[in-house]
């Protein structure tokens, strides 16, 4: 999808901000310093993020999702494999969740704290932005392949639903866990996105 | 109807202190002053606090000794965040008594989550915080985590006492060879032949000794999980007539004799040499030490399709019975033969034997006809995969051109 | 009234920054890269340095150090997404007049610039 650089260097600081912003809430929570990188975005259909991200993501995936509504509404998804998920959650509590590497209950519920932290910090990015407060649903945590994950996304509405795929990597200390988020939102609300970054410029 | 994100109105809100009670959560609510404004009947159940009680307080005044991180929590909550404390992260929002008296925990586990109280226009008119009580099951992961522990612990004190149990065995034994080498070249002073004659014996025997050391230790590595296969390439005739070697001098005293047939064009294997020369040795020994005359016979064969190899090793002994043919695979048992003879040895031999053909993917079975002899046959995969066969498999595979 | 330079990979941040500095009353010049960073300051020597950490080909808190070694009086404020204790620690320590977290306000970064303009102001 054709997108002004302009406009993706925007959203790439929104993005950039909002993860740094949940890097330092993480970092407080377990007391470890944690890096992000700069996150690579893509803008695309709705329709097409299975087939961009399957190069990227397979098989079974652990999400956190969150759906938010306001002046801008969506889907906030957060993935990443799930070993991997397990063992962070492992590492930030250290060892009282994910025992033996898998994800269990306690794991589940930190990686829904985390999720909340990453999606919530993202989204409020977007809403300092559009100075409106965004609201957000409970987060859930599901472990499914990339095509459950995407219909689950809301699709009652006739709009074309649009996608930000942003692509990152969480540091700690002895880990590095690759992290994606998908922001689905349908044409309107990426229309006031795109006017409120350019009305800045 | 689109997902409700957040609680819209306060008829809600006591919807869900009704579902709450049911499936056993706390449900309490603030406005925006942080002043409770609901408490459910599970929550006064398990605070001792009633309802009409704690209208009209605010949570850190009822609870003084709540953590800042929950208040910051219900903060966020009432300004229109939504907000999960995970046990993980942090043990509890409420401190609540623990409901279990088993358990290192004074208060109660839980995870929470907090939500705003939204308004038909949207603003935050307070926040609902929905309690979950995860104490038992925290208690039980926490149980299961240390029972985790100690089985790694135990598996490497395992180890530990395996690999120093080898060095403090054979680190003995071997000073007494050394030793008696010494003394018995004259070393230390003259030597009488009648004393060279005592000097070998000891040296016979302590070699004895280290070969059941070496047995047992291999039985109780193979069984530990701890026995490491080393892959090389390796001929298969070769390895039988190196073990032939060995027992040479055994067969001569004996006055047995001996064939050997290996195929024409060598059969390269990829395999653990050292063990199948350890299988090889141990079978043509028991053989040599069963048998008080005839013939005995080791053959090496390929099988048609190229992927196995069977080392077979017959003998005209008093043969053994047929309900003992699986009895002799039992570690510590030794069947009685018709010479009436109690034979040396640890009992392990055809046990460890079997467990190292099996750790190579490959098995050792015994015939037998009793009175005629007994043929015992190792079968082993050209190219050995260790987890491909029999009950054991070692837990270090070490790929790579090192020989022992 | 400050000459100001803009250090900062994101060309939307630099835009914002100087849309709120030129609308104060100063002169902005700006940069992407912290080799740009380190030419433009002994080419124009500004009176203050307004640095992102993140840039790609020398790490912010490295620019910062050059800076200093280059002219112990250099004025850094830095701003950054990046707002841990570790890293507010380690930029302090390495000479920055000031730490400010992205996203930062037009109060905000006016007020910074203005009391740093009449501590360094001869």
């Amino acid at each position: 999808m054709n997108v002004d650089p302009v406009d993706m260097d925007a959203l790439s600081e929104l993005f950039n901000v909002g993860l740094h912003r949940a890097a330092a809430s993480l970092s407080e929570l377990t007391g470890q310093r944690i890096g992000v990188d700069m996150p690579r975005l893509w803008v695309c259909k709705a329709s097409e993020i299975e087939e961009r991200m399957l190069s990227l993501l397979r098989g079974e995936l652990a999400t956190v999702h969150q759906i938010f509504s306001g002046a801008v509404a969506g889907d906030a998804v957060l993935l990443i494999e799930p070993d991997k998920a397990a063992a962070l959650a492992r590492f930030m509590t250290s060892g009282e969740a994910a025992i033996g590497g898998r994800l269990d209950q306690s794991a589940r519920e930190v990686l829904v704290e985390i999720g909340n932290v990453v999606l919530g910090a993202c989204l409020s990015s977007f809403g300092d932005m559009l100075h409106v407060p965004v609201t957000f649903s409970v987060p859930r945590i599901h472990v499914d392949s990339l095509a459950g994950v995407l219909a689950a996304l809301r699709t009652e509405t006739e709009e074309v639903q649009y996608a930000v795929i942003a692509a990152t990597r969480f540091g700690l200390s002895t880990m590095e866990v690759d992290g994606y988020l998908i922001v689905a939102v349908g044409a309107k609300s990426l229309a006031r996105i795109f006017s409120a970054m350019s009305g800045k410029a | 109807m689109s997902e409700v994100s957040a609680l819209s109105n306060m008829a809600l809100n006591a919807l869900l202190r009704d579902v709450g009670d049911m499936l056993e959560v706390g449900v309490v609510s603030v406005d925006t002053h942080g002043t409770i404004i609901g408490w459910n009947r599970w929550l006064e159940s398990v605070s001792g606090h009633r309802a009409a009680d704690v209208l009209g307080r605010s949570l850190p005044d009822l609870f003084p000794s709540m953590g800042p991180a929950a208040i910051a929590a219900l903060d966020r909550a009432v300004a229109g965040a939504t907000v999960v404390l995970s046990h993980g992260f942090h043990r509890f929002f409420l401190p609540l008594q623990s409901p279990i008296d088993h358990g290192p925990y004074e208060f109660m586990q839980q995870n929470t989550r907090l939500l705003p109280i939204v308004d038909a226009n949207g603003n935050s008119v307070g926040a609902t915080a929905i309690i979950q009580d995860v104490t038992e099951r925290v208690h039980r992961e926490a149980e299961l985590r240390l029972a985790i522990e100690r089985a790694e612990a135990a598996n490497r004190a395992k180890s530990a006492f395996l690999a120093s149990m080898s060095h403090e065995l054979r680190t003995p034994i071997g000073a007494v060879a050394g030793y008696t080498d010494l003394l018995r070249d004259g070393i230390f002073g003259e030597v009488t032949p009648a004393q060279v004659v005592h000097l070998e014996r000891i040296k016979r025997v302590s070699a004895h000794l280290l070969h059941i050391v070496e047995e047992i230790l291999t039985f109780a590595r193979v069984e530990a999980g701890r026995e490491e296969v080393r892959i090389t390439e390796t001929d298969a005739g070769t390895v039988a007539i190196e073990a032939s070697a060995v027992i040479q001098p055994m067969l001569e005293k004996k006055g047995l004799h001996f064939d050997i047939c290996v195929p024409e064009t060598a059969v390269i294997m990829h395999t653990d040499a050292v063990k199948v020369r350890q299988i090889m040795i141990n079978l043509l020994g028991n053989a040599v030490k069963f048998s008080s005359k005839g013939t005995i016979r080791l053959d090496v064969r390929v099988d048609e399709p190229g992927t196995q190899v069977a080392f077979i090793v017959s003998d005209e002994g008093p043969g053994i019975d047929e309900e003992n043919l699986e009895r002799i695979f039992e570690p510590f048992t030794q069947v009685e033969s018709t010479l009436s003879r109690t034979h040396e040895g640890t009992g392990l031999g055809l046990p460890v034997s079997r467990q190292l053909a099996r750790l190579m993917g490959g098995d050792l079975v015994a015939e037998s006809v009793k009175g005629k002899g007994s043929t015992f046959t190792v079968l082993l995969p050209i190219v050995s995969s260790p987890y491909a066969g029999g009950t054991i498999s070692g837990e270090h595979l070490l790929v790579g051109e090192s020989s022992s | 009234m400050a000459r100001i330079l803009i250090v900062d990979d994101s060309g939307y941040a630099r835009r914002i920054h100087r849309g709120i500095l030129e609308a104060a009353g100063h002169t902005v010049t700006d940069v992407s890269t912290g080799m740009g960073a380190l030419e433009s300051y002994s080419l124009e020597h500004p009176d203050l340095v307004l640095l992102d950490l993140s840039m790609e080909d020398l790490g912010g808190v490295q620019v910062l150090k050059t800076l200093r070694e280059m002219d112990a009086a250099a004025c850094v404020v830095v701003v950054s997404a990046d707002i841990q204790r570790t890293t507010e620690q380690t930029v302090m320590a390495n000479g920055a007049r000031r730490f400010l977290a992205k996203p930062v306000s037009a109060e905000t970064l006016v007020a910074a610039v203005t009391e740093l303009a009449t501590e360094t102001a001869p």
